[in-house]
């Protein structure tokens, strides 16, 4: 059974519709990415899930029960959100952020202090933050404190609506990968709206596509690629889908013994170290840079092997199965 | 010298604390209703000089070490409250013109404006930005030290507060009585008031135009116009009679100045609701807090600094108007300055307004002061 | 069209105002018959003085200091923006404030001492009180001019003076005219305060009306003060075209 499952959802503000027939399922433990053309519908979508708004027909579910069933505060207690603007209480510390949704549920202190302890060990931020202010918080730190405090009390799905989009590109990456790290370790059911195709196709195991409050497509990022030639996805995707894809790809995890042979001439090649995060796009970019076909890289090992531009198209194919 | 960066506050009051080498400094009266006689800084004789000279001469050299050395704390800055002791030390200057054989029967000194201007001289140097808590109490410690000490002994001001010591603690009791008893009742209903014009736009505008006619309307009409009502009603219902509700007397007053305190306390409610940031508000509901948490966890803390800011308002403004409740038989300070006023008796004028500003400033300074502490507690910093 | 209608009724506001003015000021006799119907007895009292003067005697207590007031500030508020750092501007203001803080009662009885009994102390009092709402619109409202606009002023190659009297003081006229109306309402309705201390004015009846617990008397001085004010206001309102204080 899905752990969201939204069915045929409808929401007009006047004339506008802002939903129309909105249907998914996101299964449990998944990082569900919800994409689209600003005004499609995609955080009115997440604002219903946890009736920040009321929605004019349909169903969503949680775990099986409809969201009406609970009385909003309480559904939203069981709710992690997280906003771009963050929202942080001005007048409560870092601490007394995290842990306001376990007083609300009346957590006793220890197992409050615990958990804001657990949080903090799996974030970027430190036990020096605890006591700050938001107003002495940077924009990342911020957005970090917003994340954990929708964490805290350990609720089953996180709707977060474009929470990294005001943070500068370069923090913009260390929160992702720290919240991707978060996410292999919690496996919480995630509904990420964002407007950023890299963003989508970094942190997604499914990416869902809306157009106009409604419901294009869903699929893995891969999966998508197929289906570049239809007019809308391939608008919004964009033709260069396929390379940023090749980001999706770390090299590490692919291995690459039994792909290309090993040494060779170094003379038109480009040397390349193999470091951690280094994906198939950056083979890629390398192999551009080189003046001949192939680049060396070389493993922490020390082996050297060498990359064509097919090796590469092979490892990617493998890294579909 | 290096003395400090408010530079144009201290040009000023070293302007004025020069005064009382061009301005006469006391006067020698008769009487208690004649005009005086100006006595100038160098009738002081040498005793005086010195005793108005100590406080400047010892700032000055506070100066000196200031501008000396360079690192750590600056002890000019710190001793800056000193100032306040000037006007102090005034009176026992002043006081050194009493002959060995004391004064005529009668005879008695005025404090004249070259006194005046350079007690507020000293006052405008207590403190770089504003005149802070210490040095007020400073003042108001001198002062007192000075009195029962003897040294102002002699002058017109104090035997007139010497002779009607009675009357004056009497009216200052009544004045703080009624003025921050109104101002205490007022502090709830302004709050839900202010609560309610937040929530509903209807009331909002209503009250905001009973707000603005009563800012017209006259002090004097307002004290006037809840007489005779009361007088009515008190004359109706026994009960109320008894228990010393009459047209005229504390009750008037005390409806008066409630009134008049629920303006700021319902319009600073009102702004502080209304500034509370919308995205913090939303983050309130998002996390599943009810309409009652959100008010009483996050609303009111955002809000209380503005609250307490329309507080301060009501209660300075109070003390103040409380001084027309003499004229409908309230008592207070009001009651000295009209008698004064009546018998031509400028001291007693004086008796009855010096202590009204005196308590209208030390009530905006100190809670002043607990509004800043307030904005640090609520919002961890100070702007 | 709406701002032909509120137009319209920014006129008809103050026609009303100013045919009550005339009838509690012209009038009065018929709006004592019409009490005596519901309040019989009342203690006869033997005018005076005529009301029309009493409203003069007022106007002259009230506008002369707020006026004067508006001159100095003015004045002051415009050197200040000019020449004057933001630690002097700061230090202006806080000592404007001294107006607020200090009950104009004890100024008004205080003064007298110095001015004698009459208009003076009262006058002195409403200057006094009317600086801080004039100087700290005037401070503020031309430091609100958008730098774009003086920037374009100075590059044009005007000299401060001109851009003070070409550019900036039309641009911060609403901000200070907004403080002027201030002032003069609290002037108008604070200048009754002076019959405690022998000054002429509407103040008078006022007082009158308290010691005699007559409450017609109170009246017959509180409403054409409250009128005067009122009309004050809705001048202001027109002038300012947009709004009106209360909206």
């Amino acid at each position: 059974m899905a752990m969201i499952s939204i069915e045929n959802l409808h929401k007009s503000y006047g004339s506008q519709a802002a939903l129309d027939g909105f249907s998914l399922e996101v299964e449990e433990g998944e990082l569900m990415v919800l994409i689209g053309p600003s005004g499609c519908g995609k955080s009115t979508l997440l604002k219903c899930v946890n009736r920040m708004v009321a929605s004019d027909s349909g169903s969503i579910a949680l775990a099986g029960r409809p969201v009406t069933d609970y009385k909003e505060e309480l559904l939203r207690r069981g709710i992690g959100y997280c906003i771009q603007e963050v929202g942080l209480f001005p007048h409560l510390d870092v601490y007394e952020n995290i842990a306001v949704v376990p007083r609300l549920l009346r957590w006793p202190e220890g197992r409050i202090r615990e958990r804001v302890d657990r949080l903090i060990a799996i974030s970027g931020l430190s036990a020096g933050h605890l006591r700050k202010h938001p107003r002495q918080l940077s924009g990342g730190e911020a957005q970090r404190v917003g994340v954990l405090r929708a964490l805290a009390s350990d609720p089953p799905v996180l709707l977060m609506d474009e929470p990294f989009g005001a943070v500068d590109p370069l923090n913009r990456h260390t929160l992702q990968a720290e919240f991707l790290k978060m996410q292999k370790e919690l496996k919480k059911t995630v509904v990420f709206v964002t407007h950023d195709v890299d963003e989508a196709i970094l942190l997604a195991d499914r990416i869902a596509l809306m157009e106009k409050g409604r419901l294009v497509a869903v699929d893995a990022p891969q999966g998508l690629e197929a289906r570049l030639d239809e007019a809308f996805i391939g608008d919004f995707l964009g033709s260069e889908y396929p390379l940023r894809l090749l980001g999706r790809y770390a090299v590490k995890e692919l291995g690459l013994c039994g792909n290309g042979a090993e040494g060779g001439p170094e003379g038109d090649a480009l040397r390349l170290e193999m470091e951690p995060g280094m994906t198939l796009k950056d083979l890629l970019s390398g192999l551009i840079r080189a003046e001949g076909d192939y680049v060396l890289v070389t493993t922490p090992e020390g082996r050297d092997i060498r990359l064509s531009f097919s090796d590469i198209k092979c490892l990617m194919k493998g890294a579909r199965r | 010298m290096r003395v400090s960066r408010s530079g144009a506050r201290d040009v000023v009051g070293y302007v004025l604390i020069a005064l009382p080498i061009v301005l006469p400094i006391a006067s020698v009266k008769a009487n208690r209703l004649a005009s005086g006689e100006a006595v100038w800084l160098w009738g002081l004789g040498w005793k005086g000089v010195l005793a108005l000279l100590a406080v400047p001469a010892f700032m000055s050299l506070a100066a000196l070490l200031a501008s000396s050395s360079r690192k750590g704390a600056n002890p000019y800055a710190i001793l800056r409250p000193l100032w306040s002791l000037m006007p102090a030390a005034a009176l026992v200057a002043v006081s050194s013109l009493t002959p060995a054989a004391g004064l005529a029967a009668g005879a008695r000194y005025g404090l004249g404006a070259g006194f005046w201007l350079m007690s507020a001289g000293a006052v405008l140097l207590s403190g770089a930005r504003r005149v802070p808590l210490s040095a007020l109490l400073l003042l108001a410690a001198s002062l007192a030290l000075a009195s029962l000490s003897g040294y102002a002994r002699d002058v017109s001001l104090f035997m007139e507060f010497e002779s009607r010591k009675a009357m004056f603690f009497a009216e200052l009791s009544k004045h703080l009585k009624v003025a921050l008893l109104s101002a205490a009742a007022a502090v709830l209903p302004g709050i839900l008031l202010g609560y309610w014009c937040h929530a509903s736009e209807r009331a909002g505008r209503l009250v905001m135009g009973f707000v603005n006619l009563m800012q017209v309307l006259p002090t004097l009409s307002l004290f006037g116009l809840i007489m005779l009502p009361l007088t009515y009603v008190s004359r109706k219902i026994p009960l109320l009679a008894d228990l010393g509700i009459r047209g005229i007397g504390f009750a008037p007053a005390f409806i008066a100045l409630w009134l008049y305190c629920l303006l700021p306390i319902t319009v600073n409610t009102m702004a502080g609701f209304d500034g509370v940031d919308q995205t913090v508000l939303f983050s309130a509901r998002a996390v599943g807090m009810t309409e009652r948490q959100s008010l009483m966890k996050v609303q009111l803390p955002l809000a209380s600094p503005v609250i307490f800011s329309g507080i301060r308002t009501a209660v300075a403004q109070n003390l103040g108007n409380a001084t027309i409740a003499g004229l409908v038989g309230g008592g207070g300070m009001g009651s000295l300055i009209f008698l004064g006023l009546a018998q031509a008796a400028p001291d007693l004028v004086l008796l009855g307004a010096l202590p009204v500003i005196t308590m209208a400033l030390v009530a905006d300074a100190a809670l002043g002061q607990a509004e800043r502490m307030i904005k640090v507690a609520v919002l961890h910093g100070d702007d | 069209m709406p701002y032909e209608g509120r137009e319209k009724m920014i006129w008809v506001r103050r026609s009303a105002i100013a045919a009550l003015f005339i009838l509690f000021v012209f009038g009065f006799k018929y709006i004592e018959a019409l009490y005596g119907l519901f309040v019989p007895q009342r203690p006869a009292i033997v005018e005076r003085t005529a009301m029309y003067v009493l409203v003069w005697q007022h106007l002259v207590i009230a506008l002369v200091p707020t006026l004067a007031a508006l001159a100095v500030s003015a004045t002051a508020g415009c050197l200040l923006h000019v020449y004057g750092s933001e630690e002097t501007k700061s230090l202006a203001v806080s000592l404007g404030s001294i107006g607020e803080t200090f009950p104009s009662v004890a100024i008004i009885a205080l003064s007298v001492p110095v001015l004698g009994y009459g208009n003076l102390p009262c006058m002195l009092a409403l200057f006094v009180y009317a600086v801080l709402p004039i100087l700290r619109n005037t401070v503020t409202g031309l430091a609100e001019v958008p730098r774009g606009v003086t920037e374009a002023a100075k590059g044009m190659g005007m000299d401060k003076l001109q851009m003070l009297f070409k550019v900036e003081l039309p641009l911060a006229w609403p901000v200070m005219a907004a403080g002027l109306r201030v002032a003069l309402i609290i002037n108008i309705s604070a200048a009754t305060l002076g019959a405690t201390v022998g000054a002429g004015g509407l103040g008078i009846p006022i007082v009158a009306g308290i010691r005699t617990y007559d409450t017609l008397m109170v009246m017959k001085g509180t409403m054409p003060v409250l009128l005067m004010a009122l009309f004050a206001d809705s001048m202001f309102a027109g002038a300012d075209g947009k709004r009106s204080r209360n909206g």
